[in-house]
């Protein structure tokens, strides 16, 4: 995001009166100071002034008055907040569409005020809103209204080229199709008008019209359905494509990447948005030549053979539709609302039964009883009403388009008895105005599926287009760790706005285990995702054996690593291709014995299946010690330079834990090691402990000088011995 | 000595779980140069400290708990209610919990769009005017909490409806599908 926006004419002026200085960060603001909405706060920021500008008047404040200048985030909302002579003054106010802005106007201006000059601070969120029309950004960088819908209509055509002969034959099956729907009625007329009307023919003449007419019907269903499938071919093809496309290119993106947005919203992208397109190119772009045919096709024909009947039809088809159109959001809302209903009820049925212990614990059934009965008489309520509803739409709807028929048929059928038109053309007419309603109907519903359908591509191609944050360089080299581990002044935080980690320096020697402790969410999880390099640091450098982690080929340096995380994720499959997930080549007497180091072969041979049995979702359940035994064989196989133990013992029993701590200290031999742990005890072989606080390195050392300082480390082992004397 | 150690810790625990009152007769609360809010008590003088409601929905005026504004944010105690105060304080801390609390209520919906997955929202707050959008896929983005229904926008700002009962029936017909 910008940060430093142009500021209007008339404040450009009255800062051109103040100061010669550029502004280094202009921020415009959605509040004033007094908490209400405005259009028009900005502040600004040289390298020696504040400047604030609202109601056509500037406000100067001097850098070199302030001690501190903050961005302090509130409940939904932020301050700007400055440091003078030892009192503190608000400066600004801002909702938490600006949050991000101010923090970063903040850390510029507190840089200035360390006579940091040329320490420029850049804002990496994305625009929110498009700067033209103020509409909110799906998740990507082009507007849905403002941007060429045509871009990514192209991209799709693109993709749809080799499909080019698929797609002659399948609009040449719509040319007959058409062709063949209107050939047909005019079988019938003939047939009407040249023997019935007239009272000729014979049962021979009956049996040569009804096979012809049979043979059209036959034809035209063959078409269709040769059509059909030819188009859900391309269409799942075409999907098919897309789909693979973005998973494969999401597993290339950054953690970064791939968190800012929810699974939910990125299995959609493959999924859901890939359907959309499917459903595009069956529905929609397969049908369209045909329907633009059929009805210019239809209104020429109708036009030719009467062209006062043909108006009676033109003017009642639309009517049809607009009638039908108006009534579309009544019944979205009603089926949106029933939608809700249901939803609430299934929620709170769910909820019950997966809390069912606490539910019977407490005694509460007969209260969820109620609540839930409420919920379903709520639905009820509901269902009757819309049931209602559409049993007066339907029919409404049924009877204008047969009004429709009932004027054809009276105007038309009075030109048949006054002489000016045969029966046959007149039921053909009928026919041909009800076919009118096929393609008009489609017409309407086309911007709405273009307008998704561009949506879909715009997701698609917004995860496609996405460059990994976290890629080798084209010097990276491959560098076999030898373990010494050095951050030097390291800033990281998710969000622009939220530093976690702030200052951290740290040398760690080959072969050292350190112990990281702090309270829960203080950063330390951070910590050892930065040195695993899922995430680049703000500010700062990583070292391993003096590179700069940023200069190592990733996928080599991964390759190094062993971690044992504190939510134990095993995949789908058996327990033999979770341990060899991190090294496929790894033989099964490789396996079996970092399954014994992890204390996990004993436990595996129990099982029915043996290394071979499925765990996953639908297969064996594995208690969470189990888990962890078998995520710790997979570090071990690995045989990593470098291993992390987030709470890795935590799920394990006293028995267990022994047997693993004894393990993991056979695996830490000549590793330099990282362990988070809450449990103290855990850590008592580390080298030295390092306690997170506060974004930074409050403490480090060994266990006994840290409890000699009497600091935060010393209140944690307290507080511990304390609780273990409790369960005595 | 460890037995020592662990006597004094207890007493720590103990009083680090009692609930400290702050009323009229042990706190005095002042307002800094800068316009924020400092206590005094008996023991000490505190300065500038942080004002967090503990119950922001239910009962917004009622244990309000004060702590320090240093890195631990440790509490100094509760105010059990706010109107136990005298009037100036009450202000005081009241200005300060409007700007730790941004909740604008709406009082009026002039309109409310759907287009391209987003709903966009026009309405008049005790802010003032405002318009923002939200996701309508989202299910997070309505919070019902009786008649009271809370709106959070795209960018985690969220938005009051005191009262839907209160609402005419024209705005309620426009936010209808979003309850």
């Amino acid at each position: 995001m910008n940060l430093n926006v142009k500021l209007p004419k008339r404040y450009e002026s009255l800062l051109s009166e103040q100061t010669s200085l550029n502004t280094v960060y202009t921020v415009k603001s959605d509040l004033d100071v007094d908490g209400n909405f405005t259009d028009d706060f900005y502040i600004s920021a040289t390298k020696e002034d504040i400047f604030v500008f609202e109601k056509d008047s500037v406000k100067r404040y001097k850098i070199t008055d302030f001690e501190d200048f903050t961005c302090s985030n509130q409940v939904n909302g932020a301050i700007l907040v400055y440091k003078s002579k030892g009192e503190e003054y608000v400066i600004a106010r801002c909702t938490m569409t600006v949050i991000s802005l101010f923090a970063c106007f903040a850390k510029g201006v507190k840089n200035f005020i360390n006579g940091d000059f040329d320490k420029i601070v850049i804002n990496k969120d994305k625009e929110k809103f498009c700067k033209k029309c103020g509409r909110i950004l799906p998740g990507t960088n082009s507007c849905p209204k403002c941007d060429s819908k045509n871009k990514n209509l192209k991209r799709l055509l693109l993709i749809c080229k080799p499909h080019i002969p698929v797609l002659t034959v399948i609009i040449i099956l719509m040319f007959i199709g058409t062709a063949l729907s209107l050939f047909q009625q005019q079988v019938l007329r003939e047939f009407i008008d040249g023997y019935l009307a007239k009272g000729k023919g014979n049962e021979i003449v009956v049996l040569v019209f009804f096979a012809i007419y049979f043979g059209i019907i036959l034809l035209n269903i063959l078409g269709a359905f040769l059509r059909h499938l030819l188009c859900s071919k391309l269409g799942i093809k075409v999907a098919d494509q897309l789909r693979r496309t973005v998973a494969k290119h999401l597993q290339t993106l950054s953690l970064s990447s791939i968190q800012k947005r929810s699974a939910g919203e990125l299995i959609e992208r493959v999924t859901g948005d890939t359907v959309n397109v499917r459903t595009f190119i069956t529905d929609c772009f397969c049908n369209m030549f045909s329907q633009i045919v059929t009805l210019l096709v239809l209104v020429v024909v109708m036009l030719i053979m009467n062209w006062r009947l043909a108006l009676c039809a033109f003017v009642f088809a639309p009517l049809i539709i607009i009638f039908a159109r108006t009534f579309w959001p009544k019944i979205r809302k009603i089926y949106h609302r029933q939608w809700r209903k249901t939803d609430r009820m299934q929620n709170k049925l769910q909820d019950v039964l997966s809390g069912i212990r606490i539910v019977k614990t407490y005694g509460k059934e007969k209260e969820e009883v109620k609540e839930f009965n409420r919920l379903n008489d709520e639905l009820q309520k509901v269902q009757t009403k819309n049931e209602k509803f559409f049993a007066t739409f339907f029919p409404t709807l049924s009877l204008l388009i047969a009004f429709g028929s009932y004027l054809i048929v009276y105007t038309g059928g009075s030109e048949v008895l006054g002489g000016t038109m045969t029966t046959g053309q007149l039921m053909q007419f009928i026919a041909y105005s009800g076919m009118l309603l096929g393609p008009l109907n489609w017409m309407s519903f086309l911007p709405r599926n273009i307008v998704r359908t561009t949506t879909s591509l715009e997701r698609i191609y917004d995860v496609l287009d996405e460059k990994p944050e976290i890629v080798s360089n084209e010097n990276a080299v491959k560098h076999d760790i030898i373990g010494d581990i050095s951050l030097k002044n390291v800033v990281f935080g998710y969000k622009n706005y939220e530093p976690v980690l702030d200052g951290i320096d740290i040398d760690v020697n080959k072969g050292e285990m350190i112990g990281l402790v702090g309270s829960s969410g203080c950063g330390k999880s951070t910590f050892i995702n930065l040195i695993m390099r899922l995430y680049d640091v703000d500010e700062g450098i990583i070292t391993v054996d003096g590179v700069n982690i940023k200069d190592m080929d990733v996928a080599h340096f991964h390759s190094q690593i062993g971690v044992v995380l504190q939510e134990t994720f095993l995949f789908g499959g058996t327990v033999l291709d979770n341990i060899r997930f991190a090294c496929p080549t790894a033989s099964l007497e490789d396996i079996i014995k970092a399954a014994k180091n992890a204390n996990a072969h004993e436990f595996i041979c129990k099982l029915p299946d043996g290394y071979n049995t499925y765990i996953g979702e639908k297969g064996h359940k594995l208690s969470g010690g189990e888990k962890q035994r078998i995520a710790i064989a997979r570090a071990i196989l690995t045989n990593p330079k470098i291993l992390i133990l987030d709470e890795a013992t935590s799920a394990l029993d006293t028995e267990s834990e022994y047997q693993v701590q004894q393990a993991l200290e056979r695996l830490r031999k000549d590793r330099t090691t990282f362990a988070i742990a809450h449990r103290l005890s855990t850590l008592r072989c580390a080298d030295r402990i390092a306690v997170i606080n506060d974004k930074k390195i409050a403490e480090i050392g060994t266990h006994n000088e840290l409890l000699k300082t009497k600091g935060i480390y010393y209140g944690l082992v307290m507080a511990q011995l304390q609780m273990n004397k409790t369960k005595e | 000595m460890t037995e020592d150690i662990l006597k004094i810790e207890e007493e720590k625990l103990e009083e680090l779980l009692a609930v400290k009152f702050l009323t009229v007769d042990n706190a005095e609360f002042y307002e800094t140069k800068g316009g924020f809010v400092a206590l005094k008590t008996k023991d000490e003088d505190f300065g500038h400290v942080n004002v967090i409601r503990t119950f922001p929905f239910s009962n917004p005026d009622e244990f309000i708990s004060i702590r320090k504004i240093d890195g631990k944010n440790e509490e100094i105690g509760i105010i059990e209610n706010l109107k136990d105060f005298d009037e100036k304080t009450v202000k005081l801390i009241e200005k300060q919990l409007e700007i730790r609390y941004f909740m604008p209520r709406i009082l009026k919906i002039n309109s409310i769009k759907e287009e391209f997955g987003h709903t966009y929202w026009s309405v008049l707050t005790d802010k003032g005017e405002c318009k923002f959008s939200s996701s309508s896929g989202s299910s997070g983005s309505v919070i019902h909490l009786g008649d009271r229904v809370i709106i959070k926008d795209s960018s985690e700002n969220r938005y009051e409806i005191e009262d839907i009962n209160k609402l005419s029936a024209k705005e309620m017909k426009k936010l209808e599908l979003y309850l």
